[in-house]
């Protein structure tokens, strides 16, 4: 028993060791790397960002709100936190995380989609987050993943399960083989891709949507936005653009509109809803039927802060 | 408990730790402690339902017991000793109905299938009945249950009826320790999912006193490691591929739906023989030996042979049970199809209530009869002892290989309809899709690997275990190992499939 006993724990040791070792490898490649928007957590939780404005909200803001044309229009600093694949509870979390690390924004500006209030099963690419462990915020918003057992995030390599890819991508950051992603511009990604779909084929592929409201996940966000407006943040809802044939699909997008109106005069809060602007027309500014690529960026941004400045005269 | 959680990572060195080291000293202890733990692992999952293994064992006990004395009291003479098994009743066996034995066989079959009946095919049998009335035109009202399928009911279940049937035939005598028993029934390695032990194999290990043997402890680890590769690794990963296909194969294309059936295939093997291992193992952790419940199945040359390597326990529990009480071969041809007919459709049936397990078993049926017909399906008892198959022999194992995924396509279906559906569709759009989602090369890779290690290991029971000189065997251990945190599917908690069974 005690040779089979020594034999297992100097195995086991060994193992563990092996497994430490490479965890931390994985680890320190992913938080360096330009993988999904693992640099502006790394901004996020080192602190220091110290912008004006603060674009909040899922893909939609982080490919759609270009802090370098925000900058220019408003003379004011900017950051991008928008979490691709993200709803409300997550974007809350990442929100709450930016404000006890760094300076407090004079303006959110949430960019709010008709899928921002609904449940949703899991955090869309939650690996990007696995680095970051040690923040509670962030052990929050993996704990979001109704399918995960927590407790596997213990485990090393395993811990990165979930895109078994990321494990090599850790591992390979720092060779010639490292895979490249876009770099994030003051947490902004932008997208130069094009979308050729035939407008006749759009509802085949996406077909008639309806959107269910979590109507406590949206009391929960009005009640964050209201402590937010206390603590002298000012507030701006804002729905982007959907390319047209895409937004004429969306079943309830009105009884959503009216609800956000609704809330947005009891707050007091400037709603801008663009989701079927002139823009929405143009199928060369999207790259797909709920983004726009860099192009249709710039057009959104010039009318989006064009109109602020007008207001402002 | 999951043997792939982390509760059972920190529950069994536990166990093993105070099974040799507190208990060690008394027999009797060992077995109480051990129906403790299995107890316990059971009833992690629903507690409530360990009130129906007590109950199974306690009836089983009970009639065994009473078997036992009626045996002795009406001297009827055969033989109820030493554990052996004789084929075929004795005489005086078939005798027993005057003595009253037969009762107590009767209320444990009635008692363990009714639990099986109720627990498992109630809804079936519902369902079934309506929708046959409905097609003379009837529309009844018959309604359901809401009823919980307990965990591993269906393997224990035939493992304590195997004990009752062996009392009753006096291949066993009954044991008067009801510890041991409910232990036996209980055992946690095995308890919900297999290999169904006979009381015969199992049994009377629980009363030899256990020494831990270093080479059994050692290769117990090794199965255990095996298992979890073939588990986490082999199965997992080929479910994240098999599952989506599945459940979309109306709009899959055909090679999509050839590359989930095979899939399934290696998905439902890694899946349960690496339960089958890791149970395995862990029972040879406490000093037991377990039966082997697969043998390289995918590499069989026929249908015959492939059930003589597949979930061996249960095949060999209904020939022992169904088929040869049937009468097995030795009666007329019209009997023998009809037996084997009987015995794959209740062994289609033992899987599940749906019409699909029944459809997989006929199916099998309908491979098997031909072969029996021609009097080959003894052809292939022997593996061949070459390093390579010859053409002959890749060729019979691709054939027996398709036929049988083609088998899995109803095992796997949610109604027959869908299986049908998904062979239909095989041959409709060939082509695979743009955005086709495959195993990764990595994984690719890891099943290359895995049918390579079958294939070299495939006589011996465990090609970890057979590996020659430390400096090459601890670096593969630690490799199988890293390969399992690496390459395993962790976050999304698998079940195993046979749980549902």
């Amino acid at each position: 028993m005690n040779r089979f006993l020594f034999k297992l724990f100097v195995l086991s040791s060994l193992f563990a060791c092996i497994c430490f070792g490479i965890d931390q490898l994985i680890e320190n490649g992913i938080k360096t790397s330009s993988y999904r928007e693992i640099s502006k957590w790394n901004e996020v939780i080192e602190g220091g960002i110290n912008a004006d404005r603060l674009i909040v909200g899922s893909s939609r803001a982080l490919v759609q709100f270009d802090p370098k044309i925000i900058e220019e229009k408003t003379g004011q600093s900017c950051y991008n936190l928008g979490i691709d694949g993200s709803t409300y509870p997550a974007q809350r979390k990442i929100v709450e995380l930016y404000l006890e690390k760094n300076k407090k924004p004079k303006i959110i500006e949430w960019s709010i989609d008709f899928t921002t209030f609904e449940n949703v099963e899991g955090i869309y690419r939650f690996e990007q987050f696995i680095p970051f462990l040690h923040e509670p915020k962030i052990k929050e918003i993996l704990a979001m993943n109704q399918n995960m057992d927590l407790s596997y995030l213990n485990i090393p390599i395993a811990r990165f399960d979930n895109n078994r890819t990321i494990k090599y991508k850790g591992l390979l950051s720092k060779t010639r083989f490292k895979h490249t992603y876009p770099l994030l511009y003051k947490g902004y990604r932008e997208s130069e891709k094009s979308w050729n779909v035939p407008e006749n084929q759009i509802e085949k592929l996406i077909g008639e949507t309806s959107f269910e409201i979590d109507m406590k996940m949206f009391d929960d966000f009005i009640d964050f936005v209201t402590s937010l407006q206390t603590q002298g943040i000012e507030i701006r809802w804002v729905i982007s653009p959907y390319f047209s044939s895409t937004e004429l699909l969306f079943t309830n997008k009105k009884s959503i509109r009216n609800m956000l109106n609704k809330h947005a005069d009891q707050l007091n809060i400037e709603f801008l809803d663009y989701s079927f602007d002139k823009i929405s027309d143009q199928q060369n500014l999207f790259y797909n039927g709920t983004h726009m690529n860099k192009k249709g960026v710039s057009v959104f941004m010039i009318q989006l802060y064009s109109f602020e400045n007008k207001m402002l005269d | 408990m999951l043997f792939n959680s982390f509760t059972f990572l920190l529950f069994l060195p536990i166990v093993f730790l105070l099974y040799w080291f507190v208990f060690k000293k008394s027999l009797k202890l060992q077995n109480a402690f051990l129906l403790l733990a299995s107890y316990v692992f059971y009833g992690w999952w629903d507690w409530r339902f360990l009130g129906l293994i007590i109950a199974s064992s306690a009836v089983d006990y009970f009639c065994g017991l009473k078997m036992g004395d009626l045996s002795i009291s009406s001297n009827t003479g055969h033989r109820a000793s030493d554990n052996t098994i004789n084929q075929e009743p004795t005489t005086n066996n078939q005798l027993s109905w005057l003595n009253g034995r037969n009762l107590y066989l009767t209320i444990s079959l009635l008692f363990n299938l009714g639990l099986l009946a109720f627990f498992k095919y109630f809804n079936f049998f519902i369902e079934s009945a309506a929708d046959l009335i409905a097609t003379i035109g009837f529309q009844p009202h018959l309604s359901t249950l809401n009823i919980i399928l307990p965990v591993g009911i269906s393997f224990y279940t035939f493992q304590t009826l195997s004990y009752s049937i062996d009392v009753y035939r006096g291949n066993l005598k009954p044991t008067k320790d009801p510890i041991a028993f409910f232990t036996f029934v209980a055992f946690f390695p095995q308890l919900v999912a297999g290999p169904i032990e006979r009381a015969s194999n199992l049994l009377p290990q629980f009363f030899t006193k256990r020494k831990f043997e270093y080479q059994q402890g050692s290769d117990g680890m090794k199965l255990i490691l095996w298992g979890l590769f073939k588990k986490m690794v082999i199965a997992d990963n080929c479910a994240l591929v098999v599952n989506p296909i599945f459940e979309n194969y109306q709009t899959a294309s055909g090679l999509e739906l050839i590359m989930g059936a095979i899939l399934f295939a290696f998905q439902i093997y890694g899946d349960f023989s690496g339960y089958s291992d890791i149970a395995i193992g862990v029972a040879k952790l406490f000093g037991f030996d377990l039966m082997t419940n697969f043998r390289t199945p995918y590499f069989s040359r026929d249908i015959a042979e492939f059930w003589r390597r597949w979930h061996i326990s249960l095949s060999t529990w209904f020939r022992d049970y169904v088929y040869i009480p049937l009468g097995g071969s030795r009666v007329s041809k019209v009997k023998a199809i009809r037996n084997i007919f009987i015995v794959f459709l209740v062994s289609g049936f033992w899987h599940g209530a749906n019409w699909t397990f029944i459809a997989w078993g006929g199916i099998h049926a309908a491979l098997f009869i031909p072969i029996f017909l021609v009097g080959k399906n003894r052809a292939h008892l022997h593996e061949g002892d070459h390093l390579l198959p010859s053409v002959k022999e890749l060729f019979q194992m691709l054939l027996t290989f398709a036929l049988v995924c083609i088998a899995w396509v109803f095992f796997r279906a949610d109604t027959v309809g869908d299986a049908w559906g998904y062979l239909s569709r095989v041959f409709v759009n060939p082509l695979l899709p743009k955005n086709f989602v495959w195993l990764g090369y990595d994984i690719r890779i890891a099943l290359i690997l895995f049918l390579g290690l079958e294939w070299v290991g495939r006589y011996q029971f465990n090609w970890l275990a057979r590996l020659e000189g430390k400096w090459f065997r601890y670096p593969a251990y630690i490799t199988t190992g890293f390969l399992i945190v690496f390459w395993g599917v962790f976050t999304e908690v698998k079940e195993f499939i046979y749980f549902q069974f």
